[in-house]
Parts: C-alpha cells; structure tokens; sequence
C-alpha cells in the first residue's frame, strides 16, 4: 500500500511507526524551528560579544600551568595562553548555550551536570568531553535521541532537539549570516576523525575516574 | 549493599585546585551568558554542573594544547606560537574560534606595542636626564626584552 504523505487520515503501517503522524509532525517541526532560532540568535550574540577583549580574563599562569601538565608540551610563545584563555572563554560559552538549551527544553531553571552531558552528547565535536559525562546522562540522551523513532510523541510530551529524519545536527557554532533554514547538514568527514589528545597520564590528573578514560585508547605513538 | 558503591566507578576528578580554572571565574562567564539567554528570569548554576564546566574547559585547554604541540613538532620548530594554535583549532573542528581569537591577538598585539614604546619613552626621557652626569658604565640602554619570541620551559 502506498504510503501518500499527502494523506490526512492517521494511517501509518501498521508494524513500522517511522514517522508521527502529519499534525504531530508539522507540530514538532515548528517547535524545533523556534528552538533553533533561540539558538541562533544566542549564537550571534555570542559572536559580537567575543571580540569584547577585557572580559573575565582567565589567569594566564594557570592556563600556562594546565597546559604544561602535558609533558609533550614544552615551550609555549608569550602570545600562546592568551589565545588559550579566550578560546577556553569561547569554549565555555558555547557549552552553557546548549546546556541552557537542553534546560530549556526540559522546563528547567536550574542548570543540571545533565544538561551539559547532552550538550556534549549533542555536539561532534565536544567528543572529546565525553569521558566526563556519567555513562547513564549519555544513554538517557541517547534514548531521548532514538525516542522519536518509536513510542509515539504525545508520551513524552518533550521535544525533540533531532529532526525526525533520525538524522543528528551537526552542532555547528554559528557563521554569522547562516540563515537558521539551512541549519541541517549532512555528517561531515569528522565521524571518522579520532581525537590526537590521549588521557594517558596516571596521575589522574586528567583522565575520569576509575577506568572510563580507556575509550580513548592507548598513547599514540606520535613523533 | 556496601560492596555495590565499592564498584561504583567515581568519576570525581582527583585534581587539586590549584590545577583547575578558578571557578569564581567560570562562574562568572557562565552566569553573565545565562542572563543574555533567559532575560526575564535567572538561571541557576549547580555547584556540580559548574564543577562539569570547569572540567571541560580543563579538558579543552589539554586538548587544545597538545594539538597544538603535534602542529607545531611537524613544523620542526620547539616553540609553540599563535599560528600553530590557529591550525590546531582547525584541526580540532574549533575553525569558528580562529576568526575572534585572531581579533583579540591584534588588540593585544597593539596594545602591547603601545605599551612598550610608553615604556621606552619613559626611558629616553629619563636617559635624557641622567646625560647631565658622566656616564655610568651600564649605559643605561639595556633594550627591553622583544616579549612576543620569548620562550619558557
């Protein structure tokens, strides 16, 4: 039997639910659409205010102290924990952005350490944080993720960050000018890159705790 | 039942703080933002999501700092410097950092330079007034250090 999107009537296949049906859909498309341009406009605040030089200075010895801990990094230019500082700035924001998000979405005022695990979750390239986030915050996000695909919407009542083509958005920190339509991607090359940065030290000094830092392999053996 | 939390793996971080970003600092950068976003009503911060923005700022800086470095050794050079942080965030899909941290650089950079001819000004004038006096062996023109090659261990 055809399976006609123009149709009206409640009617998907019986065994296979892919999509929710027609209302449902347009409902959550609207609603992920007003969430997306909640998130673009933080994002271009974000890019105008960056260039703001005087705010919240890092402690440069610090940065340069952290940066250090890492045995391969030896001389570092008097420029280099200054661009660290501001991009550790930058980094930060990024993070409360869609932890903010993440609350939003749940009704919450109060930012919660699951909030960041689903911006890490939600975001490629915050792969790299990933040790840091309790094993069951990234299955829950996970299951939310998946969750459009089986029980039906009304259930949960939340909604779906993910368009319902189970597609995942890249999350992309914003060009401006980037009109908020043309905001899904396809999944770039960067699925298959691995992260160069191994939490081989012992100390504990920057791998989790316990033995959750093993996802990132063995020291490479870099040159 | 206590066997159980034994095997619970403890993801808190064995790192003192003197190693971790200042969170009175953090704190501040995550507040400030959260007042842009929820303008009519203020977001709070718990002590644990702001231990999990640390942590991940701490991690970023590591991460970062390595790449850095790979970039910098395939270079063939011993001292990391601004360009080789740019191609490192590039590397590590930061790209939409480089465009605001090549800003700040600049500013810096300016200032910095204004600050060292203000600082050699000074100088001259106080050279101009010790030309009075027989010269003192020091000569009194030891140049100041150019700061943007200097190097650390």
């Amino acid at each position: 039997m055809e399976n006609n999107p123009q149709q009206t009537a409640v009617s998907q296949p019986a065994a296979a639910v892919s999509y929710p049906s027609q209302p449902q859909y347009h409902h959550l498309l609207h609603q992920q659409q007003q969430q997306l341009q909640m998130f673009w406009n933080c994002q271009r605040q974000e890019i105008e205010q960056v260039n703001d030089f005087k705010n919240h200075q890092l402690p440069l010895a610090r940065i340069k102290k952290i940066m250090k801990a890492d045995e391969d990094v030896r001389m570092i230019s008097a420029e280099a924990p200054i661009l660290f500082a501001k991009a550790c700035e930058i980094f930060i924001l990024e993070l409360t952005i869609r932890s903010w998000l993440h609350a939003e979405e749940n009704k919450r005022r109060t930012l919660q350490k699951n909030d960041i695990a689903a911006a890490i979750t939600r975001t490629d390239i915050f792969d790299f944080l990933v040790d840091i986030v309790p094993r069951d915050e990234i299955k829950d996000e996970a299951v939310a993720l998946g969750g459009i695909v089986g029980p039906p919407a009304a259930a949960t009542g939340v909604p779906y960050y993910y368009p319902p083509m189970g597609q995942p958005m890249m999350g992309r920190p914003a060009v401006s000018g980037v009109d908020p339509g043309v905001y899904m991607q396809a999944p770039p090359p960067s699925q298959a890159w691995q992260p160069l940065w191994q939490s081989g030290a012992d100390d504990g000094s920057y791998g989790s705790g316990g033995g959750a830092s093993s996802a990132q392999g063995s020291l490479d053996g870099q040159g | 039942m206590s066997e159980k939390e034994k095997d619970v793996v403890v993801t808190e971080k064995v790192v003192s703080e003197a190693d971790e970003l200042p969170k009175t600092i953090v704190r501040r950068v995550v507040k400030d933002k959260l007042s842009q976003l929820s303008k009519d009503s203020e977001v709070n911060v718990l002590r644990e999501s702001l231990q999990g923005f640390c942590e991940s700022a701490r991690i970023f800086i590591h991460f970062l700092s390595a790449t850095a470095s790979d970039v910098c050794k395939e270079s063939k050079r011993q001292i990391i410097n601004a360009e080789d942080v740019f191609k490192a965030l590039e590397e590590i899909e930061f790209a939409e950092f480089v465009a605001p941290l090549r800003t700040s650089l600049e500013e810096f950079r300016r200032k910095n330079a204004k600050r060292k001819s203000e600082s050699l000004k000074a100088k001259e004038m106080n050279k101009k007034g010790k030309m009075k006096e027989p010269p003192v062996t020091n000569g009194g023109g030891s140049e100041e250090e150019d700061e943007d090659e200097s190097s650390e261990e």
